[in-house]
């Protein structure tokens, strides 16, 4: 007789007999009567329940199962496409965290003495996981076609010193010999953002510098040229005032970018404004310029700075 | 019981040891589920407590088998339902109920009793004894063992409570013991 019959049953007749008898030898039977006779209510639907509940359970292994054979089965073809696609494709250079250009594009109409003094625009430090390098400032000429190295090959050796700007030298022509620095590393303690105007090249380090430059670095570069070529389509580009202006310098504004990692022209600041509506008319060229190929210093991008004339005479 | 037709417990298990299946294990589970749904039952006294041992020893059932050796499956299963409430019990600070009243070594005995050959051989004694027992003890043990009533059967036909004809049924038994005893040595 079944259990779930003899506990919901009268427990008459043979079949209860029999039980009852197997109970006598079987301590595990007698138990378990022992426990249903005391709390056996609704057994057949307990009995029911539990059986489907084991069923169930069991099914949650066969498919755990199964998906762990799938999923290993996909993590292998996974692996062996991700190996592929590795091998294939070289794989790309990681570009240092860009630290947010706080002035980007920011126009200071300053004098010139105000903005040379004054620090390169704080960027908030980006965490690197490399230690900081020094900056060395990558110094390159100005892009004035009189100079003799298209690519800004300028030596890149000097660092530039801070130097007290001098107004009266600031009239004369010397801005067509800038010297450019270049970030090493976008912290504001190391960067002097400051531009010694005469073309003299005075190595004069705010720290010891070890040398970050001393393994390859290439000036920024815009289509195959350089400094040399933007100033060519600046000046392509900028619309020339319709009344004619008193002198050459009146027709020039002096403004600096900053040509970031990503090679986009940025943070371009007024130097020399002789006059507000070509100081306009020289920065909305500037913000539709098209980007460059950033400055390398070994493999990593790094920011360079441009000082530059605009003329428009 | 088992018939003949159905797989048997030990070929269920080696077919699980060897291929891992569960399925194979849930099966034999499900044979028993019933029993220890009873001894839990009777060690834990609630259907909740009772029903949740059932699927907790059903997720350990797999390590266990894996790691013990099994002779019988069913005496093994029951040890294990056995202790798993008791470290229940203990755990809730409980008090586990009576040993239970089966004696082992009153099997051999008792399957002389239940056998009708077996009866012929020691008749004379037997019918001797059984004559010295208290009348309902004597009535009960006739009732059960020869005629095959149920409790049920024998508390119907004596008017008897359930457990008034479980105590004679005891006592009888262990009274027929100890005579034959006496007389077959």
């Amino acid at each position: 007789m079944k259990l779930t019959d003899y506990i919901s049953g009268d427990r008459r007749g043979r079949g209860a007999h029999d039980l009852e008898m197997q109970a006598l030898r079987d301590p595990f039977l007698a138990e378990a009567l022992d426990g249903l006779e005391q709390h056996g209510e609704e057994f057949a639907a307990v009995s029911a329940d539990l059986h489907r509940r084991i069923a169930r359970r069991a099914q949650r292994t066969v498919l755990r199962r199964r998906y762990r054979r799938a999923a290993t089965a996909a993590a292998a073809c996974l692996a062996v496409a991700a190996a592929l696609f590795a091998w294939r494709y070289a794989p790309q250079e990681v570009t240092p965290p860009e630290a947010p250009p706080v002035l980007a594009e920011n126009l200071r109409r300053e004098t010139p003495a105000d903005s040379l003094r004054k620090v390169v625009p704080e960027t908030p430090v980006a965490s690197r996981p490399t230690p900081p390098r020094p900056s060395r400032p990558i110094a390159v000429e100005s892009g004035e076609p009189e100079t003799s190295d298209p690519e800004d090959e300028g030596s890149f050796d000097d660092p530039v010193e801070p130097d007290t700007w001098d107004e009266a030298a600031a009239n004369k022509d010397d801005f067509d010999n800038v010297v450019i620095t270049a970030y090493g590393s976008g912290h504001s303690s190391q960067t002097t953002g400051s531009i010694h105007i005469r073309g003299t090249r005075n190595p004069a380090p705010e720290a010891p510098e070890k040398d970050a430059f001393s393994h390859s670095a290439t000036p920024a570069k815009f289509r195959n040229g350089g400094i040399v070529e933007f100033r060519k389509w600046v000046q392509r580009r900028v619309r020339k005032p319709q009344k004619p202006l008193p002198d050459k310098a009146s027709g020039r504004v002096v403004v600096s970018f900053v040509v970031d990692t990503l090679g986009r022209v940025t943070q371009i600041e007024l130097l020399r404004v002789p006059d507000q509506a070509l100081a306009d008319e020289a920065v909305r060229v500037l913000r539709r310029a098209p980007r460059w190929k950033p400055a390398r210093q070994g493999d990593r991008p790094v920011p360079m700075k441009f000082v530059t004339p605009v003329d428009f005479q | 019981m088992q018939r003949a037709t159905e797989t048997s417990d030990e070929v269920l298990l080696e077919r699980y040891r060897t291929t891992g299946r569960i399925e194979y294990l849930a099966t034999l589970y499900m044979r028993y589920a019933e029993l220890v749904y009873g001894v839990a039952l009777r060690y834990l006294r609630n259907r909740a407590d009772a029903e949740d041992a059932v699927m907790q020893l059903f997720e350990e059932l797999a390590g266990k088998v894996r790691r013990h050796e099994i002779r019988c499956f069913r005496t093994w299963l029951h040890t294990v339902v056995r202790n798993h409430c008791l470290m229940e019990l203990r755990r809730a600070g409980k008090m586990p109920p009576g040993e239970f009243p089966a004696e082992r070594d009153e099997e051999a005995w008792i399957e002389t009793l239940c056998d009708g050959d077996r009866r012929e051989h020691i008749a004379a004694a037997l019918d001797a004894c059984l004559e010295r027992l208290p009348e309902p003890q004597r009535r009960a043990i006739r009732l059960f063992f020869y005629d095959d009533c149920s409790y049920a059967d024998i508390a119907a036909a004596t008017a008897w409570h359930l457990k008034s004809v479980k105590s004679y049924l005891q006592n009888g038994k262990r009274n027929l013991k100890i005579c034959l005893e006496n007389r077959l040595r």
